[in-house]
C-alpha cells in the first residue's frame, strides 16, 4: 500500500522535472490556511489559462448577447472569477492550488472597473 | 493524506528548482516580525542591492509570468461584431466583450514570487486590457468587489428621504434573512448611521488644496440581531453593511450639509479630516516628481483606517479593527503644488491584537505606543512613514518596469496595484500570501 502511494507521488512530481528554468510558481493557502506552493511549466500554464479564458468568453458572451434591451435595469458589466480546475485539464494540481483570474465583460465604450 | 503528500512533493520541486528567497527580504519582511532591531533592519537595506543573479532570477520569473499571461490572453478572439441594432441602446453601447483580465501575484513567507491561487492575499494585482480597445480609466477606477455585502452609495447632498428610500430594500432583505429580530430598531439605527456617515464625508469633500484628494470613503459596519449598528467589523456572524461614497474629481468650495453630531462622532470627524489633510500632504511631498520612470503613473493610494475608543484615527495594522478604507486620487495633469508641512509629526498605527513581540520591539527601539484593552496605538514618525512610501514607490516601479517590458501581442498590462503592510518603523513591505494590506498604490500605464 505504501509503495502505491510512493508511485503516485513520484508520478505527480515527474511532470515538474526539468521545467524549473521556465517554471511559474503558484502560491496560495489551502483550506486550513497553510501555505501551498506548486511549480508549473510556463508553456503548460499559458496553454491551460488560455483554454480557460477562451472557455469563459465562449460561455459568457452568447448568454450576454441573448439579453434583450428594455426594462428598468440595463446590464453593463459582468465580472467572472474563475479558478482553473481539473475539469479543464489541470489534472494533478491540488484543489487549493488552482490559479485564478477574473474577467470583466462590458458592453460600454467607456467602461470602468466595477 | 494524499493531498498533503502531493503538496509536499510539489513543494520539494519548487524548493529544488527555484530560490525561495528570490524577492529581497526587506521588500516583504517587516522588522518587528523578523526579530531584528531597527538598526539591524536598516542595515539590511543593503540587500536591496541584491546579487545580480538574484535580481536576474526575479526579473526572469516576473517576465515569465507576464509572458505566460500574455500568451494565454492572446488566444482570445475578438467578438465585436455582434452589436445590437436596437435603437434604444445607450450612446456608449458596444457589443459585449472581455474588457479586462485581472490576475494576482503573491509572495510567500519565504520570499518566493508566483501567481496567486484561489485563496490568499495578492501582493500585486495586475489588470490587462486589449490595447487597441483601451483608454485611461475615469480617475479613480473602482476596485473589484470581493464581497457581497449590502451597501449604500451616498452623496453629501442626498436628502434624508432619499437615504431612507435607498436603505429600505436592504433593510427588508436583512430582516427577511432572519438574522435581525427588530426591524424598527434596524431602520432607525441604520438611518442614523447613514446620516452620520454623510456628515463625515461632507467634511472630506472640503478641498484642502493639495494635489491628492479623497476620492472614495468606504465604511463597513456590523449589525447584531437586535438591530444595533456597530462601527467595527467583528469576527462573529453579524450582518455586515457597507457605506460607500465616491467622487470622480476634486471640487472647490464643495457644498456640504451640516449636521449636528454627538460629541464622540464629531471628534472622529475632526480627527478624520486631520488624518486626511496630513496624509494628502505626505503624498504630495513624496510624489512631487509625479512620474514613475517606467511609463506607469501612480494615480490612487488606498489606506485602511481605524479609530480608537477616544476617536483617534490611524492606519490599521492586522485584522479585526478596520473602520474603513480611504482612497486618495490625484489630478494627474494638475501642476504640483509646493508641499505644505504637516501639523502632526507622527502617524498612528492601530493594532487590535496585543502582540507582545511588537510591543517589545517598540520598547527596544524607542517607538512610543499607547496600550488599552481594545488596541495598541503605535506612534510612527511621519518622516519615516514618508520614507516608507518612497521605498514602496520604488518597489512598485520594479513591477511596473517589467510589466511595460513584457506585454502580450494584443493584451497588455493596463493597471497594477501593489499592496503593502505597514511596519511600526514606518517601512512598508509587500503583503505576503497570508497577510493583509494596510496600503495600496495604484498605477496606470501611460502608454495605452
Amino acid at each position: 500500500m505504501r509503495a502505491r502511494w510512493l508511485l503516485i507521488l513520484i508520478g505527480a512530481a515527474a511532470p515538474f522535472a526539468g521545467c524549473n528554468s521556465d517554471g511559474i510558481p503558484l502560491i496560495g493557502l489551502d483550506d486550513d490556511k497553510n501555505p501551498v506552493e506548486v511549480l508549473v511549466s510556463k508553456a503548460d500554464y499559458a496553454k491551460r489559462m488560455g483554454t480557460a479564458v477562451t472557455a469563459v468568453q465562449d460561455s459568457a458572451l452568447p448568454a450576454l448577447n441573448r439579453r434583450a434591451l428594455g426594462g428598468d435595469w440595463l446590464l453593463r458589466t459582468l465580472v467572472v472569477g474563475i479558478g482553473v480546475n481539473a475539469e479543464i485539464g489541470i489534472g494533478p494540481y491540488k484543489a487549493s492550488a488552482l490559479p485564478k483570474f477574473r474577467v470583466v465583460f462590458s458592453n460600454s465604450t467607456d467602461p470602468t472597473l466595477p | 493524506m494524499l493531498n498533503i503528500a502531493i503538496a509536499l512533493v510539489m513543494g520539494a520541486n519548487v524548493h529544488a528548482g527555484i530560490d525561495r528567497n528570490i524577492v529581497p527580504e526587506n521588500w516583504y519582511s517587516l522588522p518587528e516580525d523578523s526579530g531584528l532591531r531597527i538598526n539591524e533592519a536598516v542595515s539590511t537595506e543593503g540587500k536591496a542591492l541584491k546579487p545580480r543573479e538574484k535580481e536576474a532570477a526575479l526579473t526572469k520569473l516576473l517576465d515569465n509570468i507576464f509572458e505566460a499571461n500574455g500568451e494565454a490572453l492572446d488566444q482570445l478572439g475578438t467578438t465585436l461584431d455582434n452589436a445590437t441594432p436596437d435603437p434604444r441602446r445607450p450612446k456608449d453601447w458596444t457589443a459585449w466583450h472581455a474588457e479586462y483580465f485581472a490576475t494576482d501575484l503573491s509572495i510567500s513567507a519565504s520570499g518566493l514570487l508566483g501567481a496567486l491561487t484561489w485563496k490568499g492575499s495578492p501582493s500585486v494585482q495586475v489588470f490587462w486590457r486589449r490595447q487597441n480597445e483601451a483608454r485611461k480609466p475615469a480617475v479613480p477606477a473602482l476596485p473589484p468587489e470581493k464581497t457581497e455585502v449590502p451597501s449604500l452609495n451616498i452623496t453629501s447632498d442626498m436628502p434624508e428621504g432619499q437615504i431612507s428610500a435607498q436603505l429600505e430594500p436592504a433593510i427588508r432583505a436583512m430582516v427577511a434573512g432572519g438574522k435581525i429580530n427588530d426591524e424598527n430598531a434596524l431602520r432607525k439605527n441604520l438611518t442614523a448611521a447613514a446620516e452620520n456617515f454623510q456628515a463625515v464625508v461632507a467634511g472630506l469633500e472640503k478641498d484642502p488644496g493639495f494635489q491628492w484628494w479623497v476620492s472614495r470613503f468606504r465604511l463597513d459596519v456590523t449589525i447584531d440581531v437586535s438591530g444595533k449598528v456597530n462601527p467595527f467589523l467583528g469576527m462573529g456572524a453579524e450582518t455586515k453593511f457597507r457605506f460607500d461614497w465616491a467622487r470622480i474629481q476634486a471640487k472647490q468650495g464643495a457644498v456640504t450639509r451640516q449636521r449636528k453630531l454627538a460629541a464622540a462622532d464629531a471628534r472622529v470627524k475632526s480627527n478624520l479630516e486631520e488624518f486626511v489633510r496630513a496624509t494628502a500632504a505626505d503624498l504630495e511631498a513624496i510624489t512631487a516628481s509625479g512620474k514613475v520612470a517606467t511609463g506607469f503613473q501612480m494615480y490612487q493610494f488606498r489606506v485602511g483606517i481605524g479609530a480608537t475608543a477616544t476617536g483617534t484615527i490611524g492606519i490599521v495594522k492586522g485584522t479585526g479593527s478596520v473602520l474603513g478604507q480611504i482612497y486618495f486620487a490625484q489630478n494627474v495633469k494638475k501642476p504640483v503644488v509646493h508641499p505644505r508641512e504637516s501639523v502632526d509629526d507622527y502617524v498612528n498605527v492601530i493594532e487590535a491584537e496585543h502582540s507582545k513581540a511588537h510591543m517589545n520591539f517598540a520598547e527596544a527601539n524607542g517607538i512610543a505606543f499607547d496600550s488599552s484593552a481594545d488596541e495598541v496605538v503605535y506612534k510612527v514618525e511621519r518622516a519615516k512613514f514618508r520614507k516608507g512610501i518612497e521605498r514602496a514607490l520604488k518597489m512598485g516601479s520594479f513591477f511596473a518596469a517589467r510589466a511595460s517590458q513584457k506585454p502580450g501581442r494584443r493584451w497588455k498590462v493596463f493597471e497594477m496595484r501593489p499592496a503593502f503592510d505597514l511596519s511600526l518603523t514606518g517601512a512598508l513591505g509587500l503583503v505576503t500570501v497570508g497577510g493583509l494590506a494596510s496600503v495600496e498604490l495604484d498605477y496606470y500605464n501611460e502608454n495605452f
